[in-house]
């Protein structure tokens, strides 16, 4: 029934979502007229400033490169990943989904893991129509998920927080965690792959039966401001 | 017939816009409910008989849409449908000056009511999890009844002339007064 009718409305989702996309960018680019005059001196010296940085980040660029091999960090085009446009999101309570415009037809199937640019994961699949994917994200409630600190190799599970956050749970009182530290997917379980980037600590804090640490995730990428992503097909 | 396909092609659309259009505009968790709006515009308007078939219609495309069990959005619209009804007898006398001021308080009790008893039948059925305290006592919660409200001024002319169009009058609802 569900897919009878995402099969229906999957036309007028993808306009509506189009059209809401314009509304939003004209009503943004309404609001910062007034800021254009002192926007563009702005971005002239910031021009000035950007051709010396061009010159550094192609030598950083191949430092990344070399960062990413060291740390495990997997990169998209190490996947065979599908790319869908975000035709709808979650409009209850906090944002815990969003759905995407690729189903079956293109080979999705569930719990592939769905990443944003360049392998930040932002969830799961969780039902799967012909033309239409309901993915969850890591803000929602019930996802578990196992990750590691990269700086400590600290591990433990990220888990969302009603739609507000995510959170680096479980994590042993003798491991060491800091404020600022990467995590990544540790690839236990088998479910999502190793070295997916999820967020960076931003708190760190004690479990309320004191058994273990807990950590607030800053997620790299605003979920809901997201409109393209990337679903792994092959882990 | 055409009056009937009319209604439930409105219905379509504003669960559409629900799930595709608000959220992409508004901040994260402040995205109005229209088709609350609508039922509870139409709710204040209609005998209860009248409305209950479009409200578990409602129900039904917004749980096919949010991905919850059957059955969640149809007892929540209903039964806000039938308060809103109820209220509507009760309080709102015609040329009654503090008339807006009582539909704006019938949608703001069906608002809360309708996040407080979806998340209470989400809690019971699907087991999921829910924080009453960070769902209500957020500044979000608050955006979104304010635009609630917006939504509300801006379909009530249009929806006024659907309502002759489509012959939907109120005079189930006079008697009764």
């Amino acid at each position: 029934m569900r897919g009878v009718f995402f099969r229906i409305s999957y036309p007028f989702q993808k306009t509506f979502y189009l059209l809401s996309g314009d509304i939003s960018g004209t009503v943004n680019f309404l609001g910062s007229i007034s800021d254009l005059k002192k926007e563009n001196e702005n971005l002239i010296k910031e021009n000035n400033s950007l051709s010396s940085e061009v010159a550094l980040l192609k030598d950083e660029k191949k430092e990344n490169e070399t960062l990413r091999e060291q740390l495990n960090l997997s990169s998209r085009k190490k996947f065979d990943s599908e790319a869908s446009f975000v035709i709808g999101l979650d409009p209850q309570k906090l944002g815990s989904w969003m759905i995407i415009d690729k189903g079956t037809s293109s080979g999705l199937a569930e719990n592939m893991p769905v990443i944003a640019s360049e392998g930040i994961l932002i969830g799961k699949t969780a039902e799967v129509y012909a033309n239409t994917t309901k993915v969850n994200l890591l803000t929602e409630s019930s996802s578990v998920i196992n990750a590691l600190d990269i700086e400590t190799g600290a591990k433990g599970v990220v888990r969302g927080e009603y739609g507000l956050g995510i959170v680096l749970d479980m994590v042993a009182q003798t491991d060491v965690l800091n404020s600022g530290d990467t995590i990544i997917t540790s690839g236990l379980g088998g479910d999502l792959p190793k070295g997916l980037l999820i967020g960076k600590v931003q708190e760190i804090r004690v479990s309320p039966d004191k058994l273990f640490q807990q950590a607030i995730i800053l997620p790299q990428v605003g979920y809901s401001k997201t409109d393209v992503v990337f679903v792994i097909k092959n882990k | 017939m055409s009056k009937q396909i009319v209604i439930f092609f409105i219905i379509f659309i504003a669960v559409l816009l629900q799930i595709s259009f608000f959220p992409n505009i508004v901040a994260q968790g402040a995205s109005p409910n229209l088709i609350l709006v609508i039922i509870i515009f139409w709710a204040t308007r209609l005998s209860f008989d009248k409305i209950w078939p479009w409200a578990a219609l409602a129900g039904l495309m917004s749980d096919l849409a949010y991905f919850w069990p059957v059955g969640i959005s149809i007892a929540s619209f209903v039964f806000i449908a039938y308060g809103a009804n109820y209220l509507a007898r009760r309080f709102l006398v015609a040329q009654n000056p503090s008339r807006f001021f009582i539909l704006a308080g019938i949608l703001i009790l069906g608002s809360v009511f309708n996040d407080f008893l979806t998340s209470m039948l989400l809690k019971i059925f699907s087991h999921e999890a829910v924080n009453f305290k960070i769902l209500f006592f957020n500044a979000k919660f608050g955006i979104k009844i304010l635009y609630d409200l917006l939504l509300f001024a801006i379909i009530y002319i249009p929806f006024l002339r659907l309502e002759k169009y489509t012959a939907m009058d109120n005079s189930q609802l006079k008697p009764d007064r």
